[in-house]
């Protein structure tokens, strides 16, 4: 056994540099203390709108930047393990995913300080923690990577360009969710952070345009680099491109007037259900030159999700559920 | 009841009413150029196109993933004719090719024509002559009027200037801008996605791809099959630009797995040569290792290594013969039996593998078949009665052995065994490529200049001890309020009050 260990050390030395660090980043299972920190960070702040909202508030913002720290330190962890850009296959790009939207929510956080970036960052990191567990399969999250995959400079620019570019648009879908939930259970909430709420999704959504856009275009380089051709109207090509046409779609009605508030939310909600589905539901038809994670299993969970998308849609344009009049008369006072 | 005759036949000498457009006075022309005009450049349709866009993918993504082409389609859906007849009449079988799909880009780019004839004057207008005097100026959101102050015009000036404004004064007004440019974002973005949408036209009329599968160890092709999606199939010569043939060939296949059934890379030794008139192969034109990823090109036209298939079931042998004579040594990949000619009457075949002969590790047996001179080549390739026939083993653990210890013109040496694949490339062309990046760089450009930029406007005026401020950004207006407020701080002018209920501005 030594003499087998001396000899693979000779052979490749960083190979097993590697393996002596990775078991004890398996036993420290930084994902799963994340999972726990998101969790606490939003109670912490679910408690800060019943109770003492200031400090609470402060509080859970620092378990959030905590929570993001060991998410970060596990990413980096994972990079130098596997020599790797982050992207590398669906259970790290759910890592990414989420790690991504909660940097973004927490800069929305330190910009318009309601709390409302806090609580949404911490149910992305949770949620996409959540996922990336779901997605371990059988435990072997560095697995070697298909051919066609096998390209560094590629995977750290278009995939994690374009995994951004996901991120942001379930940020904006989460922010407006939370609106929605917002209406039907706060109907006396400050219209001043409503407008906020407003400027964010319009500015996440303006980010995830632009990195959802350039994240495809640097798809489309890649795939004329080695296919010799630009655009082939693959089932994941056109998943990315269906991500950057609903943003586009979406500013475009704002800026006509066709949508307010409560529309902007609703298309922003819908923004959850179109990333899902070119980001999982191309993987599970299993078609196409780009499906290399082949799932039949999250056919249930993706459609459950995309239902309560649904549901979280006609509560963004459905009157408030609670007494409306007390609302009123509270507007009417101030 | 009176019956009112009407003629069956326009009279002599006119045409058809259905077919005579409404004769219009040049006033009423105008209307229908503006109404055509106003339609192609509304926001309404750029919503439409986009939708229509949007639920178009989603269908192209779902309706016929597999890319079956329309005779297997016609196959599995026989009988079902009102099936049949939409999938021909909206190709389905192709929806991102089809006439519709087309027609809603065509659309889009109209729209975005539209929009943009109609916009860049007045964008040019806006940014060449603007209102330069306070007071003319209306809606403005940020402002501040007749705050007493002893500031004068200069001190104001060198202020705005100091802020990086471009300054202009006419009397007591002050007109100062920056970030001008950044209404023109909006337009590069049109642009752009005009140049993109027309390099995809220009790709789709031109552009191709088809497959070909070359036999490793020599095999070679100069033509490739390009399958279309209605099920008829085409075959393309290779040609560079000026209609000279070549011709692709392979002189060897590699294939890395992790583990049996599991390709961790391939990769194909290609040569291109040039094909000439009678037939034989000219000057190499190209030579490259090819990769996933990794392509040749030449000529305008990508050799992707896209995959790969074992041609025999019996496995090949990876020898070298050396001649002795002269010297050379020959890289060989061949199938059992198959008669190696190294000289006149002189041939070998290998007729025997085992992968560890006596404990000495992998090794082939070869027979040497030396026919005396003068005999005619033999018709059905089995050695004449008179041939002499002799064997031997080559073993890949010991390669000089045969060199040292057999006495002949020419000694083996064996590598491994392998199975025997043909590589199969994809080749392709599309000349639009070039265009479509342009529009995309370009794009990058105005969307960072249209979402992220603003052009930001001050109008002061000093006169008789007071001031007026008014401030105006054409987007993010409330990053520019706080730019407002410090340049008020700046010059001792009291902050406007915000004003209540102020919408965050798109």
């Amino acid at each position: 056994m030594a003499e087998l260990v001396a000899i693979d050390r000779e052979a490749q030395p960083q190979a097993v540099r590697h393996a002596a660090w990775e078991a004890p980043f398996n036993r420290a299972q930084p994902f799963y203390l994340g999972m726990i920190l998101y969790v606490l960070a939003a109670l912490v702040l679910f408690a800060s709108w019943l109770w003492k909202p200031l400090p609470l508030q402060r509080a859970a913002f620092g378990v959030l930047a905590a929570g993001a720290v060991v998410h970060t330190a596990g990413l980096a962890a994972r990079m130098a393990l596997q020599g790797r850009p982050p992207v590398t296959n669906l259970y790290s790009s759910a890592i990414f995913v989420g790690w991504c939207a909660v940097l973004v929510g927490i800069v929305l956080e330190r910009l318009y300080r309601r709390g409302f970036g806090t609580a949404v960052a911490a149910a992305c990191g949770f949620v996409s923690l959540i996922i990336a567990h779901h997605l371990t399969g059988d435990g072997d999250t560095m697995e070697m990577m298909r051919a066609v995959l096998d390209s560094n400079i590629w995977l750290a620019t278009h995939v994690v360009t374009i995994t951004i570019g996901y991120s942001g648009t379930f940020l904006a879908g989460m922010l407006a969710a939370g609106y929605a939930l917002r209406r039907h259970l706060a109907p006396r909430a400050d219209p001043a952070t409503t407008r906020s709420l407003v400027s964010m999704v319009y500015g996440v959504i303006c980010f995830s345009l632009f990195f959802s856009f350039v994240g495809t275009v640097l798809g489309g380089i890649w795939a004329d680099q080695s296919w010799g051709r630009f655009w082939g109207w693959d089932p994941k090509e056109n998943g990315a491109l269906l991500i950057v046409l609903w943003n586009a779609i979406i500013l475009h009605a704002r800026w006509g007037g066709y949508v307010r508030e409560r529309g902007l939310m609703a298309m922003a909600v819908f923004g959850n259900v179109v990333t899902s589905v070119s980001w999982f539901g191309v993987n599970m038809l299993g078609i196409g030159l780009h499906s290399y994670g082949f799932m039949e299993k999250a056919f249930w969970p993706l459609s459950t999700f995309i239902a309560s998308q649904l549901v979280l849609m006609t509560l963004c344009l459905v009157p408030p559920l609670r007494s409306h009049a007390s609302a009123k008369l509270t507007s009417a006072r101030s | 009841m009176s019956e009112q005759l009407v003629p069956v036949a326009p009279p002599a000498g006119e045409v058809s009413e259905v077919a005579r457009l409404p004769e219009l006075s040049p006033q009423q022309s105008h209307q229908v150029v503006e109404l055509v005009f106003r339609f192609f450049c509304s926001l309404r349709l750029t919503l439409a196109n986009l939708l229509l866009l949007f639920l178009a993918m989603i269908a192209g993504t779902f309706v016929n993933p597999q890319n079956d082409s329309l005779v297997n389609i016609e196959r599995a859906f026989a009988g079902r004719t009102t099936l049949l007849w939409s999938y021909r009449t909206f190709e389905l079988y192709d929806l991102f090719h089809s006439w519709w799909f087309t027609a809603l880009l065509l659309s889009l780019a109209l729209n975005l024509i539209a929009c943009s004839i109609e916009r860049l004057p007045r964008i040019y207008y806006l940014v060449r002559y603007p209102e330069t005097r306070f007071d003319r100026v209306v809606g403005l959101r940020l402002k501040v009027t007749g705050a007493p102050s002893a500031i004068s015009a200069d001190a104001v000036s060198d202020e705005l200037r100091r802020r990086r404004f471009s300054v202009r004064r006419t009397g007591d007004d002050i007109f100062a801008e920056k970030g001008r440019y950044s209404r023109f974002g909006v337009w590069l973005v049109h642009i752009s996605l005009l140049l993109i949408l027309g390099g995809g036209i220009f790709g789709r009329l031109t552009a191709f791809e088809g497959t070909v599968n070359v036999p490793q160890g020599g095999g070679q092709a100069d033509a490739f099959i390009e399958r279309r999606p209605d099920g008829g199939q085409f075959r393309h010569r290779l040609m560079d630009g000026k209609g000279a043939r070549f011709f692709v060939q392979c002189d060897d296949f590699r294939l890395k797995e992790f583990e049996p059934g599991r390709p961790k890379a391939f990769e194909s030794d290609l040569r291109l040569f040039r094909r000439m008139p009678d037939g034989s192969a000219g000057e190499e034109l190209a030579r490259q290792t090819i990769r996933v990823n990794e392509p040749l090109r030449y000529a305008g036209l990508t050799f992707y290594q896209a995959s790969y298939q074992q041609l025999e079931r019996a496995p090949r042998a990876r020898i070298s013969v050396l001649d002795k004579t002269t010297g050379t040594q020959q890289a060989l990949l061949v199938a059992p039996s198959q008669p190696i000619e190294a000289a006149d009457g002189l041939s070998y075949q290998l007729v025997d593998y085992q992968e560890d002969f006596a404990g000495l590790g992998p090794a082939v047996q070869v027979v040497r078949i030396e026919e005396p001179p003068g005999t005619p080549r033999s018709t059905d390739g089995k050695p004449s009665a008179a041939a002499k026939i002799t064997s031997f083993w080559v073993f890949n653990k010991r390669p000089d052995f045969d060199r040292d210890n057999r006495p002949d013109r020419f000694a083996f040496r064996f590598d491994h065994i392998t199975p025997y694949y043909a590589t199969g490339l994809q080749i392709a062309r599309d000349p639009s490529t070039p265009i479509v990046y342009l529009g995309c760089f370009a794009l990058f450009g105005g969307i960072g200049i249209a979402f992220y930029t603003s052009h930001k406007r001050i109008w002061a005026h000093v006169a008789s001890g007071k001031i007026s401020l008014g401030g105006a950004a054409h987007r993010n207006l409330e990053a520019f309020s706080g730019e407002f407020e410090e340049l008020c701080d700046a010059l001792g002018v009291p902050r406007p009050a915000p004003r209540k209920g102020a919408q965050a501005a798109a």
